[in-house]
């Protein structure tokens, strides 16, 4: 989620949140791929539903109006033909009535009972689901009815013009009482069929009720439950949705918290250079107060306009070159006061790589710039009176050197030709002046040795210290026989150095070590070397991974208070009178500046009559064109 | 007729030294001073304040100092020893400097001798002494052209 950066606050017309550049949004939100197919497939499922229920019912409502309307038409053929039957019933009991008394009162009866007969036997149809069977009745109960008439009538003529015996015959045997028994049997038949049919709808529709109650009570469960499974799936992912904006709101809280910590001013600007955020450091810098909001403004809203443009035109230049402008240093007038600022502009890209902007952080480096000023002038200053002294200790001790030449030698010229003159008091003071000259001679000799340590300096080269050693013990022959010292040189490397120099070193060093002997014991110095790795105490944090040798010069004699250990390096200084041991105090000093000049170090380990250990690190190899002074 | 000793040297004590030293080592030669390099190469080549009609003698031996004012030892030291018809003549260096580099450089340049003053008189006696007896008794130099 982090690395979708600061995307929701960047809400520039790109809803998807370009600046995180994160091109697998859509797999960090699985709920903006289901929740659209999850609503549309519960809707679309229960709409399915409620289609098929729709469908059932109005399936079974057309058959239920089907049914209603067969069974009214059977109802209405059932009330014909008993219509139609009571009617023939009247008509035989008219014909029989007639045939008796032949009272034509009879005869009128029987005339509308046979009206009425017509009547309904004519409106008798069949209804819709009739069978050809039902057809076939009532087509042969109309013919019949049409035959019995006439017969009737041939029987009613017959009765009026022969009188009653002849038709007594035709009473229950006559063909006219037969076809009436024959429709009548025929209407059985009709009513028989049509009260069956009224049954079997009956029975078909209390069938389709019950299915169409089923179905509707099973598609509303179906639908039910369909809905239910759909809203928790949707709640879920709604859910889910407002846990990552709850996220995503408190990212940005912390992203915007972020930056206001800063101390530096952090803006982001679009491509119109219209800021579109900013930090607290920012308000605060423009002088706005810390809930301000600037979205939308322009440099031109906060600075003149001369210094606008310039700002402008710089974020043109990040936008369109696509280009950072890192680290510049300027300097800017800020309220008459003269301010260092360190500017770095970066193109702001979305996902595509499109330049959408740019991010800017401004840090006033007003008082870093402060102090680089003063230490820069602090480093030249030094380096000039460094460079003063330098030749003030050359050329000094070399012009020092004529005038006192000149005393000694006229003193010299006294002494041989105005001794007598002087008497005794002069020569002492003569000799008294001598010895002062004697000192200064030695004094300005050693300025002048230490000083040409770095003036007089050779080139780093590859030196065997051993060998190196073995000559200055040589040369210090005499020394060592005659304070009857030993010393013992272990096996020393080969490192890049100024021969002269480590010549004069562990010249110096073992001159000292027999200088400082104890009077009753014998002299014995060692000389012993080793390779030191970074996690040696000696080689300080500070030093680089460079390899190094420590060089140990170890003697017997008169050792010194440690507390001393550091003030025997500085120039002059001396633990001893003059009277005990001679030197002027500078042969340590140079030693320090040799290792100085090396990158290496030297220090001393002492006690009180306990002999003296001179530790000297150096490094092993020399980069050509180091220097250190 | 006695050979010269041309001494070049801008320092009026040393000068004083080196003529007392001269006389108390009874020595035989005529010493001459000059105060520069520019006045040394006027009277080796007969210029300036040296020209005729000043009478002037080519020197046996130079005595040279190296710091000197307007035109110094070393200078001077590389004009003669280029120049044909005066690269004949020994040229010592007595000087206060020690620096190797002065003693290297004028090796390099052709001197046949490098001295260091010496701080005492007694030893300036000595030098002067040795020298002569060195330079004018003991090696042959070319006749005078």
């Amino acid at each position: 989620m982090a690395e979708r950066s600061i995307a929701p606050v960047l809400k520039t017309g790109e809803p998807q949140g370009s600046v995180g550049s994160n091109p697998t949004s859509s797999a960090n939100f699985p709920w903006r791929r289901t929740l659209l197919p999850k609503a549309l497939l519960g809707f679309g499922m229960v709409l399915a539903m409620l289609g098929a229920i729709s469908l059932v019912s109005y399936r079974s409502t057309l058959a239920f109006i089907h049914s209603a309307y067969g069974a009214a038409q059977a109802h209405e053929v059932i009330a014909l033909e008993e219509s139609a039957r009571r009617d023939l019933s009247d008509m035989e009991s008219a014909r029989r009535g007639f045939l008796l008394t032949g009272n034509e009162s009879i005869h009128h009866d029987w005339k509308m009972a046979q009206e009425s007969a017509f009547e309904h036997i004519r409106a008798l149809r069949p209804s819709v689901d009739d069978t050809l069977q039902e057809h076939v009745r009532l087509a042969r109960a109309k013919r019949l009815l049409g035959r019995s008439l006439s017969l009737q009538q041939v029987e009613i003529e017959t009765r009026r013009q022969k009188g009653a015996e002849v038709t007594a015959r035709l009473f229950n045997d006559g063909e006219a009482a037969r076809v009436t028994r024959q429709i009548q049997i025929l209407l059985d038949g009709v009513e028989r069929e049509e009260k069956g049919l009224l049954e079997s709808r009956a029975e078909l529709m209390s069938q389709i009720s019950h299915a169409t109650i089923a179905a509707v009570l099973a598609g509303s469960a179906l639908t039910l439950i369909a809905v239910i499974v759909a809203c928790i799936l949707i709640v879920r992912d709604i859910r889910a949705l407002w846990r990552a904006e709850e996220a995503l709101a408190a990212e940005h809280n912390l992203l915007r918290r972020i930056i206001d910590a800063l101390p530096d001013n952090v803006y982001v600007k679009d491509l119109d250079g219209r800021f579109l955020l900013d930090n607290l450091a920012h308000r605060d810098f423009l002088g706005q107060p810390s809930d301000a909001n600037i979205a939308g403004q322009s440099v031109f809203d906060f600075f003149p306009s001369k210094m606008a443009e310039r700002f402008t035109e710089e974020d043109r230049y990040v936008i369109e070159a696509g280009e950072s402008i890192l680290n510049r240093e300027e300097r800017r007038s800020e309220n008459g006061a003269e301010i260092w600022v360190q500017t770095t502009k970066v193109p702001l890209r979305d996902r595509m790589g499109n330049i959408i902007g740019l991010v800017g952080i401004t840090a006033d480096i007003t008082e870093r710039k402060i102090a680089e000023e003063k230490l820069r002038r602090f480093a030249s200053q030094l380096e000039r009176s460094n460079a003063e002294l330098q030749d003030f200790a050359s050329v000094a001790s070399h012009d020092l050197q004529e005038p006192l030449r000149k005393i000694q030698a006229f003193g010299g010229r006294l002494r041989k030709r105005c001794e007598e003159a002087i008497g005794p008091v002069g020569r002492d003071y003569l000799e008294r002046i001598e010895n002062a000259a004697q000192r200064m001679q030695m004094l300005i000799q050693d300025l002048l040795m230490l000083a040409r340590v770095t003036s007089h300096a050779g080139p780093f080269h590859s030196c065997d210290l051993g060998e190196i050693v073995k000559e200055v013990i040589l040369d210090l022959e005499v020394a060592i026989e005659q304070a009857g010292a030993t010393v013992e040189v272990g096996a020393l490397p080969e490192i890049y150095a100024d021969s002269m120099q480590m010549r004069q070193l562990f010249q110096n060093l073992i001159s000292n070590a027999l200088k400082f002997h104890r009077p009753d014991v014998q002299p014995r110095i060692v000389i012993s070397s080793r390779m030191l790795n970074d996690s040696d105490p000696f080689v300080g944090v500070s030093s680089s991974e460079k390899p190094r040798c420590e060089i140990r010069v170890r003697d017997n004699g008169i050792g010194f208070d440690e507390n001393f250990a550091e003030q025997i390096f500085i120039i002059f200084q001396r633990l001893h009178g003059r009277a005990e041991y001679e030197g002027t105090g500078v042969g340590l000093a140079v030693c320090r500046k040799i290792t100085d000049r090396h990158g290496g170090t030297i220090m001393a380990q002492a006690k009180t009559g306990q002999g003296a250990t001179f530790v000297v690190t150096l490094p092993v190899q020399q980069l050509s064109d180091e220097v250190h002074e | 007729m006695p050979i010269t000793i041309l001494m070049a040297d801008d320092d009026a004590d040393d000068r004083r030294l080196t003529q007392e030293a001269l006389e108390e080592g009874r020595l035989i030669n005529e010493v001459q001073f000059v105060n520069d390099g520019v006045e040394l190469l006027d009277y080796l080549r007969k210029e300036g304040k040296f020209a005729p009609p000043a009478v002037v003698h080519r020197p046996g031996l130079i005595l040279l100092d190296l710091n000197m004012p307007r035109k110094d030892g070393r200078t001077v030291l590389k004009e003669i020893k280029n120049d044909p018809a005066l690269r004949q003549i020994p040229v010592v260096v007595l000087t206060t400097s020690k620096a190797d580099e002065d003693i290297y450089r004028s090796y390099d340049l052709g001197v046949n001798s490098y001295i260091v003053k010496p701080v005492t008189f007694e030893a300036l006696v000595d030098i002067l002494q040795t020298l002569e007896k060195y330079w004018f008794a003991i090696v042959e130099l070319p006749k005078e052209m």
